[in-house]
């Protein structure tokens, strides 16, 4: 697989599961705040970029077993995951064993989201932006048209994608968790310090 | 644990954005390896960002008439260059706010342009014969692509299709010479959209529908307005421009109607749920779902889609039901949740991947 391929691959194996995991770890390991929540991510990112995709079966599974050994590694290292919480990255494991291309949000929905972010963005950096994506003008064109330097074209495209992807990231999908957790978990929901 | 994580997201998305400008100087080839190689979580940014970077692409297809305008004077607009006397369908999604432009075309907008369609019929046949000096547009395998047309309509063409066109002053004369588009059509009352695919034409003034040839038949699906589909079948002798219409086997198709015409019956039009429509679109966004349908079907489905295919040749395996929205030309994710949803097995086998019926037992 030659490396756009692997991007192609990242984008529709693991990325779509993303939302699904920050929802997770923000609900059930509260000890961890925002940045921790990121560093993981990217961390699971690096490590899954290393892997040999072509043994990986389910991107999902692979990406909760990924986060599930580096919550292990952050607990045993530094206590930033309180080790009560241990038992809730079991949990992970339940969760990461179900297939799970059904669930996917569907396209449509995902990218009426797209649009409700894009539409967000300030008035310039939506247009180069769309320009860029859904014209398919080269970075110079852009520039051209919109009488702006290339330098300016490249902000802008950061600006948008940087707010895209975090906008992805955070928004989960409708119906969000609920129906992903296993279901003897979810009795306990707002209970599970009883160690 | 670090207050730097804006940073590294940032940075990584102008990395992206760099690499996606075109190659890295040599420079910057040397300052990014050095960013990625001072923190792990800088290489993981960095690819999660390029891989959002491509994801973004399917929004590519959204852009039509309806999600078209982008709020932008730059872009080719359909509905700008309605004629004045069609002020309920011009202007619509020109300037529209951007939070309404996924909307900015309504249904009824579009339904009272394309019933337009109706009163023109009649104009004489000459439309299915004449062909020279046309442009041609083709897209290889996996490959989705939307073209804007001189007159303002949109065309987007599925994998592996080709499609012709060709202006008169009378009208629009497109034919789909294989595979599968979707026609966005801009309103011009003077000069009827013909999409001519074997035997059958289809026949819109504005409106947006989908012509799908295959072997044994063509389908057409109408998300949009109304067209009318003429099975040229039903003609006797090819006597051109002197045949009545009347003569033609002729279906009107409106919104949310699909029509078949099989290449030895006459064509029958169906109601279809606007769910299942999306699914038979998905290929707007790259991508195809499955309600249910056989694995075999979904397999020949996803194969359109791909230079390598999937074999499947147990019977039994072929006829399960699949259910999913898959990227269309994910090939290798495709039949990774197959084979876990069906317990079945992917075997890469030189230029096919076989899925093949889970083994009774033993896997370490």
């Amino acid at each position: 697989m030659d490396v756009p391929a692997r991007y192609r691959w990242i984008a529709a194996n693991i990325l779509p599961h993303e939302p699904e995991l920050r929802g997770w770890l923000r609900r059930r390991l509260r000890a961890l705040g925002d940045n921790d929540i990121d560093d993981l991510v990217q961390e699971a990112f690096a490590r899954i970029w290393a892997a040999d995709f072509a043994t990986i079966r389910s991107g999902r599974a692979y990406l909760y077993a990924t986060v599930r050994h580096l919550l292990a590694e952050y607990a045993r290292r530094s206590r930033i995951v309180p080790i009560e919480l241990l038992g809730e990255i079991d949990s992970l494991n339940l969760i990461s064993e179900e297939p799970g291309p059904e669930r996917r949000v569907a396209a449509r929905q995902e990218l009426d989201r797209l649009r409700v972010i894009v539409a967000a963005l300030p008035v310039q950096c939506r247009t180069v932006f769309e320009l860029r994506k859904f014209e398919g003008l080269s970075h110079r064109d852009v520039a051209t048209r919109m009488g702006i330097s290339e330098k300016t074209v490249e902000n802008h495209l950061t600006r948008a994608l940087a707010r895209i992807g975090a906008a992805l990231a955070t928004l989960p999908p409708t119906g969000e968790l609920t129906h992903s957790e296993p279901s003897a978990k979810r009795a306990d929901d707002t209970d599970h310090g009883n160690d | 644990m670090t207050q730097t994580m804006e940073t590294i997201s940032e940075l990584a998305a102008r990395w992206a954005v760099r690499a996606d400008a075109g190659a890295l100087g040599p420079d910057e080839q040397r300052e990014l390896e050095t960013w990625l190689a001072a923190d792990s979580r800088h290489r993981g940014a960095y690819v999660r960002a390029r891989a959002q970077w491509v994801d973004l692409d399917r929004l590519a297809a959204l852009q039509g008439p309806a999600g078209g305008a982008v709020g932008s004077s730059f872009v080719a607009q359909p509905a700008a260059e309605k004629p004045a006397s069609e002020p309920a369908a011009a202007s619509a999604g020109v300037g529209a706010r951007p939070e309404a432009r996924a909307a900015a075309l309504s249904r009824r907008q579009l339904l009272a342009a394309g019933i337009a369609v109706i009163g023109v019929l009649g104009g004489g046949l000459s439309w299915l014969i004449l062909r020279e000096g046309q442009e041609r547009y083709t897209s290889g395998i996996g490959e989705v692509r939307r073209i804007a047309l001189e007159d303002g309509s949109t065309l987007l063409l599925n994998t592996a299709s080709e499609v012709t066109v060709r202006w008169t002053k009378e009208q629009r004369d497109i034919r789909l010479v294989r595979g599968e588009a979707l026609f966005e059509v801009a309103h011009d009352n003077s000069r009827p959209f013909i999409v001519q695919a074997s035997d059958t034409a289809v026949r819109a003034v504005g409106t947006a529908f989908a012509v799908r040839l295959d072997a044994a038949q063509v389908d057409v699906t109408v998300t949009e307005g109304v067209v009318e589909v003429v099975d040229l079948k039903t003609m006797s002798g090819l006597g051109p421009a002197t045949t009545p219409v009347s003569r033609f086997e002729v279906k009107r198709v409106a919104a949310h109607e699909h029509a078949v015409i099989a290449r030895s019956r006459a064509p029958e039009v169906e109601p279809i749920a606007p769910a299942k429509a999306d699914r038979q679109l998905a290929w707007r966004e790259g991508m195809v779902s499955f309600d249910g349908e056989t694995l075999q079907t979904a397999v020949a489905e996803i194969n359109r889609h791909n230079r390598r295919q999937i074999v499947v040749d147990d019977p039994a395996l072929a006829a399960m039901p699949i259910v999913g929205v898959f990227r269309a030309t994910d090939l290798e994710g495709f039949s990774a949740a197959a084979a876990a949803a069906l317990k079945a097995r992917a075997i890469p086998d030189g230029d096919v991947i076989r899925l093949q019926p889970e083994p009774s037992k033993t896997l370490k």
